[in-house]
């Protein structure tokens, strides 16, 4: 039996529940006008935000260099040297790299950039680590999702049709429901970069706002991080491991549909993650191995290639730079293992 | 399961909507069961360790109420076991690599065997609970426990069982034993330490902790960045901990548990002798308690209390991992406790120097932790040699910059401080208490506050409580 009276609590409870409803008025009153966002090309997660305009840029790119090999992946993606491969293969390499990208945004790499080029067919290389290729929401939502409107079109309903199939989860529903209903993402993106531009102009100096950014960019840009022992991406979480489960709701069978329609052959390549001192790579667990080997078998079936950089000792001898990326110097040696395996598997 | 996740969220839900529907010694077993899942969510093995330490000491204590003349051999038994368990998961691979060092220092390069152990969440909390339990049982202070119902439900409570507070069993247990009742004023106050626990979490400790980890993952920081992201992990570890602490302790109140209070405003300390009297306040009591107080504390002379200082610091350093740094750490606070002990006989000071005695205070607890923070040994001696007037304007533009970021989202933190001491430090309010009509309109508006801030900014960051890893 409960004691005392319930009406503190209840008041309690009406505070919490009313304080963010209030911010969706605040944010219609004060915040950016509505009718200035876009509609947005995953209405699945939203109906509208502040977007980049689409960057055609490297599709003229590709049109004028018409490379013989396309790289694809976010900064593992790096390790390989497009102008080394240019030199051994002699046909022009390219790299479409992004940063901090997940599979999600490599397909729209494919189909926005790659196919409308119209380049004839390539040979394209995606780098991924361990279970990116069946996870889309990697790098998809959040913050995160600015990065792929450059690369996006308006509507992009594949991938909004993938995206739906995760979302089905309840916590993601509710997540999506109170986002829209108060309005979340809109007052933060609203409200956060008036506190970084207030803090940044008090500590710009005589620099202004931009060049202040771009200097703290650099400051601490890839090349000024140190060495650490532990990769910079985390423990693969074991729920990933259901390939099965998975691969249907991924952008996977999206690229090998795409590539294979265009001409081009894909060939997918699980970096080695960041071996011990003694040159050990990480421990895997078995649902990881059995994803692999899962992996491995849905992409050779249907004609892609796929290595997997940890089976090969000769890589294990590369140096490491900061976690999973290999030093600098030890590209042009990862280009050349990469190619002396290539070569051999077409044979 | 976490705190910070919605599966914790439906979790804690359908346990308090069972837990009340309970008579007394259901609810108990429905603690066991729930910490037990709680607990190995993602492990399950590791309920095999906390329940097998649970038995251990549960029939230690009934020997040495039985046999006492052999209680010496049963807590020895405990000690081993609980001690053994710690060091075999937290220090066989500090142990075998600093004996390795030291061979190779001597020319004799032997193969290090490396085994991949998985530390437990929550190991060093727990078994520092039991032994508190078998140490007063041995010393006469606490009757054994018979029910071994109501032992385990105070192991594996689950909201204090893999970040604490670490409670003694002489205030823990009793609670565990007795009738509870719901009260709506108890789940008014439990709900309110939740809202402000998450809200230092969600808001201030992962917003603030992505600066702390941009600054620690360069190779070759500069004085100033360095330092500003040294504030950065100052904010981050005390939002992080005593928000843990405080969703703790609402957990718990929601289940008619009151546990102790772990953080009293450490950062408005006015010595390095009150951060502690502040500061993890279940911890260093415990160490006071069962390492320094049996050391002979202060009473053997200035030189007996130095060693007994700076042992207890050493060892309190060693129990937060396995590594040099907390080693480095714990001496440093021993070595300003004990300096702190010289400096109080000087004359009492006055009101007016308060402030400067807190940011003092504040000065040395942030060099602290770097000590905490910088995990490598040799970047920790690079980072204290680093000189002011190598930096560039860039670089001390760059760290004004990140040290606003960071005091920018502690606002918060300095104003609730602030308002408990000047509000005259009133002990917290018992929780049948009726508020006061003010009190309650403040409580909301700030907790509507608290939770829309959280919807709008938390952080996309994630990261985990930082004493999970000890």
């Amino acid at each position: 039996m409960a004691r005392g009276s319930p009406t503190s609590f209840l008041v309690l409870v009406f505070a919490l529940v009313s304080g963010p409803v209030v911010w969706r008025p605040l944010v219609s009153q004060f915040g950016p006008d509505a009718t200035a966002l876009t509609a947005s090309n995953m209405p699945v997660l939203e109906t509208a935000r502040a977007r980049y305009p689409f960057d055609p840029t490297p599709i003229n790119d590709l049109k004028s260099v018409r490379p013989g090999f396309i790289v694809l992946g976010d900064s593992m993606s790096d390790r390989l040297l497009p102008s080394r491969l240019t030199e051994l293969t002699g046909q022009p390499a390219m790299s479409l790299m992004r940063l901090a990208t997940g599979s999600a945004h490599w397909y729209l790499l494919l189909k926005n950039y790659v196919v409308p080029s119209g380049i004839p067919p390539a040979e394209i290389v995606v780098f991924f680590r361990d279970t990116q290729l069946t996870d889309p929401l990697y790098r998809l939502i959040g913050r995160d999702r600015f990065s792929i409107d450059t690369y996006s079109l308006d509507r992009e309903d594949e991938l909004n049709r993938v995206v739906a199939a995760h979302v089905g989860n309840g916590w993601f529903r509710a997540h999506v429901f109170l986002d829209r209903a108060l309005r979340l993402e809109r007052a933060r993106d609203w409200l956060e970069p008036r506190l970084t531009q207030f803090l940044t102009a008090l500590s710009a100096g005589p620099q202004t706002p931009d060049d202040f950014t771009g200097s703290m960019n650099r400051m601490f840009a890839l090349d000024r991080l140190r060495v650490m022992t532990a990769d910079d991406m985390g423990a693969v979480d074991e729920a990933a491991t259901d390939f099965a489960g998975r691969v249907q709701r991924s952008v996977l069978p999206l690229m090998i549909d795409l590539a294979g329609a265009h001409g081009h052959r894909l060939t997918f390549v699980r970096v080695l993650r960041r071996p011990d001192d003694a040159g050990r790579p990480p421990r895997e667990s078995q649902a990881l191995r059995r994803y692999v080997q899962a992996l491995r078998a849905y992409v050779t079936t249907r004609g892609a290639r796929f290595f997997d950089d940890r089976e090969d000792a000769a890589f294990a001898g590369i140096t490491y730079a900061d976690g999973d990326h290999i030093a600098d110097t030890e590209r042009a040696r990862y280009t050349d293992l990469f190619l002396t395996r290539f070569e051999a598997s077409r044979k | 399961v976490i705190f910070h996740s919605l599966d914790f969220v439906a979790f804690f839900l359908l346990v308090v909507a069972l837990y009340w529907r309970l008579p007394h010694t259901a609810q108990n077993g429905l603690i066991v069961v729930a910490s037990y899942v709680f607990y190995g969510w993602v492990h399950p093995w590791f309920v095999l360790l906390v329940g097998g330490t649970t038995l251990l000491d549960y029939w230690a204590g009934r020997k040495m109420e039985d046999r006492p003349t052999r209680k010496r051999w049963y807590l020895g038994l405990s000690l081993a076991g609980n001690l053994g368990m710690l060091s075999f998961f937290k220090y066989f691979n500090f142990f075998l690599e600093n004996v390795h060092a030291v061979l190779a220092a001597a020319g004799l390069e032997v193969s290090r065997p490396v085994l991949q152990i998985m530390l437990p969440v929550g190991v060093s909390f727990y078994t520092f609970q039991e032994l508190s339990y078998t140490i007063d049982v041995y010393l006469g202070r606490l009757q054994a426990r018979r029910n071994l119902l109501t032992f385990a439900a105070f192991v594996c409570f689950f909201p204090q069982l893999v970040a604490g507070p670490i409670e003694r069993a002489a205030r823990l247990l009793p609670q565990m034993e007795h009738q509870r009742h719901f009260t709506w004023e108890a789940a008014r106050s439990a709900t309110v330490l939740m809202v402000w626990g998450y809200f230092k979490k969600l808001v201030i400790a992962d917003n603030v902790g992505v600066i702390a980890n941009k600054v620690f993952s360069l190779a070759d920081p500069s004085f100033p960045v360095l330092w500003a992201g040294v504030f950065a992990f100052a904010i981050q570890i005390y939002a992080d901990f005593s928000a843990y602490s405080d969703i703790a302790r609402g957990t718990a109140r929601w289940l008619g548990i009151d546990l102790m209070t772990n953080f009293d405003h450490p950062y408005l300390a006015r010595s390095p002798a009150d951060f502690w009297r502040r500061w993890h306040i279940s911890l260093s009591s415990w160490f006071r308690d069962y390492v320094y107080v049996p050391l002979g504390g202060s009473r053997n002379g200035s030189f007996i209390t130095t060693r007994n200082i700076l042992a207890t610091f050493l060892l309190s350093g060693l129990w937060h991992g396995a590594s040099w740094n907390y080693v480095l750490w714990g001496l440093y606070h021993g070595v300003l406790l004990v300096v702190n002990r010289a400096l109080r006989s000087t004359p009492p000071r006055s009101a007016v120097t308060v402030p400067f005695r807190i940011a003092g205070t504040f000065g040395l607890t942030v060099v602290g932790w770097l000590f905490f923070r910088e995990t490598e040994t040799a970047a920790l001696f690079r980072d204290l040699t680093l000189s002011p007037f190598a930096a560039s304007a860039l670089d001390w533009r760059a760290g004004l910059f990140l040290f606003l970021m960071s005091a920018t989202y502690s606002v918060p933190i300095w104003i609730h401080g602030l308002w408990v001491e000047l509000d005259g430090r009133q002990p917290e309010q018992p929780v049948e208490r009726q508020p006061t009509v003010s009190r309650l309109t403040l409580e909301a508006v700030t907790c509507a506050v608290l939770v829309a801030t959280v919807a709008i900014f938390r952080s996309r960051t994630s990261l985990d409580f930082i004493y999970f890893q000890f």
